[in-house]
């Protein structure tokens, strides 16, 4: 008994062992000749490309980053094929998974130390200051240039060694620029909690995938009882976006998420804010209205205009009261009360302006009190 | 040993093999695509108004409507209406003028900076009210029927709420009414930002940034898997152009004018006063109890932008006796284009109408 097992085994291993055989056989020859799969992920950057300069004409800087990230959305996937079949000479594709999910882990395993790395001030500042230099004031000149050879830097007090931004950041400003200086002041502030911030994002979506990643892992290893085996590329992939998708959501729905997504999202809009400021002082200074005050001729013009609405309403109802008929030009967009089984002209096209009729309805309290202030 | 996978080197090549074929014959599908409308049925503009127009349909067959009442569709700020009318197969509109029912639809445009002080009272006892007016006068009725859509269909509960006597019977469809449930995502993630900060420092809240954070609440899905998916359909142009107008309408989004959203999202969302009956809109206060007509509420099993739990309170906030509900199996979207909402959601909306003639 014992015997025929150990032949049937021995019968089976030799046949896997030479279906194996010739398949890398095949394989070395496969790729030998056309390697269909070669650069797959070039190909899908390619397809991108050509499909981006169908549809906008030409490589604009825009269409070219968002086709840029485009490709990336698909690399996962093109990562794993191109995996797959490059192993496909070598590897069995066990094999080639546990070698593509390892990548992966590394990926994201250097995405984390790199977010976790103390800022390089100096390039911080530089990558800052360099958006800034035409309307940039002076005052940051050489602050974060690297003293000569033999050269003490020339701000080498204790606070700014140990904390070179807050040092500068947190300085009043002084003179007659004084308030100019604060303003950039408090701009670098906002942008470096912002760069913080974004930080602390990218640290705990990393995680995120990290820990999507294993649960993949584990899920492949040790499938759930009566679980059908994955049996195509397409269906590893849609799984581990499945469970990366499930372990996302658990985190995007706690406390922890929200209050950190808020922050992120605050300290942008913070450092938008006081960016605005800034160019509105830069297009005063140049003669030119600034946001500041179109929006405050936008602002006044809104209310004109429901002023203006409250008032032809007004007159409308006044008239009906009245028992006068209203005029046929004046009837306000805001009053185009049609009277109930009126017949009613049917103009092809109203426009607010030229509504034609106002006959206020006897009774009407809701709509009334629509539209009043 | 990897258990979960049984993979077959033969069928791995032929995988790829057939990936790279599809990817070179999409370039040419894609090609052959040409311009995408915004819109199939027949209609007519009957009213303007600064970006805002109300267009009123024509059945393509020019039956006359079998439902006295007009029906106007309020659709949200957010994106296009024209998701309604997407292609012959594919239009909830078409759906129900088949149904008898006479469509009216609001476009509320692309809004610009010079809107952005619009408030939520300048669209819903403003625009909105116009509209119905307008519609009011064509058809001669006291009232018409109101159909909201998502956003759309918050603003129709207030309006019906404010002017009950304008509206017959209200049909809202993927309706949030209790913003803060457990499942609500974006209402998770709204909860923390400064939304006047937001708005301070953008103006209008742009439609990209919207996009974006849409896109966020199914990242992997919603990034990479759908054009992963998108090379299965290359060698089929009709899918292909399918693809493209879903595709279109996702990404045509209008910005937000800036002082509606910042009402919004905080009266709605963050404070979660529509079900609480605290919604201001301008100077009155919006108390759903006050909505005694018919009530349908359509919405969808598997939606991740408005979850049932938060659109089934509806039943209990509203103040109509007569309140309908109706679940549909799918998405945000398919709820509009998909071939078995086509089946189900115009012809109940118009046999359930019909019933309240």
């Amino acid at each position: 008994m014992a015997t025929d097992q150990t032949a049937r085994n021995q019968d089976w291993f030799k046949a896997q062992q030479q279906y194996w055989d010739t398949w890398f056989q095949g394989q070395r020859q496969f790729f030998d000749q056309q390697n269909p799969a070669a650069n797959l992920s070039g190909q899908w950057d390619s397809f991108f490309r050509e499909w981006q300069n169908l549809t906008t004409g030409s490589a604009t800087p825009a269409a070219d980053s968002y086709r840029v990230f485009f490709t990336q959305a698909g690399k996962g996937y093109l990562d794993m094929l191109e995996k797959f079949c490059q192993g496909g000479a070598c590897l069995t594709p066990e094999e080639t998974l546990k070698s593509w999910t390892e990548q992966m882990q590394k990926f994201y395993a250097n995405l984390l130390q790199q977010n976790t790395q103390p800022f390089d001030i100096g390039a911080q500042f530089k990558s800052f200051s360099e958006s800034f230099t035409p309307a940039g004031p002076a005052f940051w000149g050489d602050l974060f240039k690297q003293p000569a050879a033999g050269q003490q830097h020339p701000h080498n007090a204790a606070a700014f060694l140990l904390d070179p931004f807050g040092f500068y950041a947190s300085m009043p400003g002084v003179g007659y620029t004084r308030e100019k200086q604060d303003s950039y002041s408090q701009l670098y502030r906002l942008w470096i909690d912002y760069e913080g911030q974004m930080r602390r994002y990218n640290v705990e979506m990393t995680k995120v995938a990290i820990q999507a990643l294993q649960k993949f892992q584990q899920y492949v290893s040790n499938p759930p009882e009566g679980a059908k085996p994955l049996e195509s590329l397409r269906e590893i992939y849609v799984k581990f976006v499945d469970v990366s998708e499930e372990v996302f959501a658990e985190f995007a729905l706690s406390d922890d998420y929200t209050k950190l997504y808020g922050e992120v999202v605050n300290a942008l809009m913070a450092y938008k804010k006081q960016l605005h400021n800034i160019a509105d002082d830069v297009m005063e200074q140049v003669n030119l209205p600034g946001r500041t005050e179109v929006d405050t001729l936008h602002k006044r013009v809104h209310e004109l205009r429901r002023e203006n609405l409250q008032l032809k309403k007004d007159i409308a109802e006044i008239k009906a009261a009245l028992g006068l008929k209203p005029a046929k030009a004046t009837a306000a967009p805001a009053a185009p009360k049609p009277a109930p089984k009126a017949a009613a002209a049917r103009a092809p096209v109203k426009t607010a302006p030229k509504a034609k009729t106002a006959k206020p309805a006897a009774k009407k309290p809701a709509a009334k009190k629509a539209g009043k202030k | 040993m990897i258990s979960g996978i049984n993979l077959k080197p033969e069928q791995i090549m032929a995988e790829v093999g057939n990936f790279n074929r599809k990817l070179s014959e999409g370039i040419k599908n894609l090609r052959n695509v040409g311009e995408l409308p915004t819109g199939v049925t027949p209609r007519e503009a009957v009213y303007t108004e600064d970006k805002l127009t109300l267009y009123h349909y024509k059945s393509p067959t020019g039956d006359k409507p079998s439902i006295k009442t007009p029906l106007l569709i309020s659709y949200a700020l957010v994106n296009r209406p024209y998701m309604t009318d997407l292609q012959e197969n594919r239009s909830m509109i078409r759906g129900l003028l088949a149904q008898g029912v006479d469509v009216y639809l609001i476009d509320w445009g692309y809004p610009d900076r010079s809107d952005r002080f619009l408030t939520l009272d300048d669209y819903i006892n403003g625009y909105l009210d116009r509209c119905v007016d307008v519609i009011r006068e064509r058809a001669n009725v006291d009232k018409i029927n109101l159909l909201g859509i998502c956003q759309g269909g918050a603003f129709s509960l207030c309006y019906t709420a404010l002017h009950q006597d304008k509206i017959k019977n209200l049909v809202t469809m993927v309706t949030p009414v209790d913003f803060q449930t457990e499942d609500n995502m974006l209402s998770h993630w709204i909860k923390h930002i400064d939304v006047d900060m937001l708005v301070d420092s953008l103006g209008n809240i742009p439609g990209d940034m919207m996009n974006w954070t849409f896109l966020n609440l199914k990242p992997y899905r919603l990034l990479a898997q759908k054009y992963i998916d998108m090379v299965d359909i290359l060698d089929n142009p009709q899918q292909v152009c399918n693809f493209m107008y879903m595709e279109k309408w996702i990404f045509d989004s209008p910005d937000q004018a800036g002082e509606a959203y910042r009402e919004f999202v905080k009266q709605f969302y963050q404070e979660n006063k529509l079900v609480k009956n605290e919604v201001q809109v301008g100077a009155h206060t919006v108390n759903l109890k006050n909505i005694t007509c018919p009530v349908l509420n359509i919405y969808a099993n598997d939606d991740h932008l408005v979850p049932p739990s938060a659109s089934k309170p509806m039943g209990k906030a509203v103040g109509t006796k007569d309140y309908t509900e109706l679940s549909f199996k799918g998405g945000h979207i398919g709820i509009y284009v998909s071939g078995s909402a086509q089946a189900l959601v115009p012809p109940s909306i118009g046999k359930w109408l019909g019933e309240r003639k």
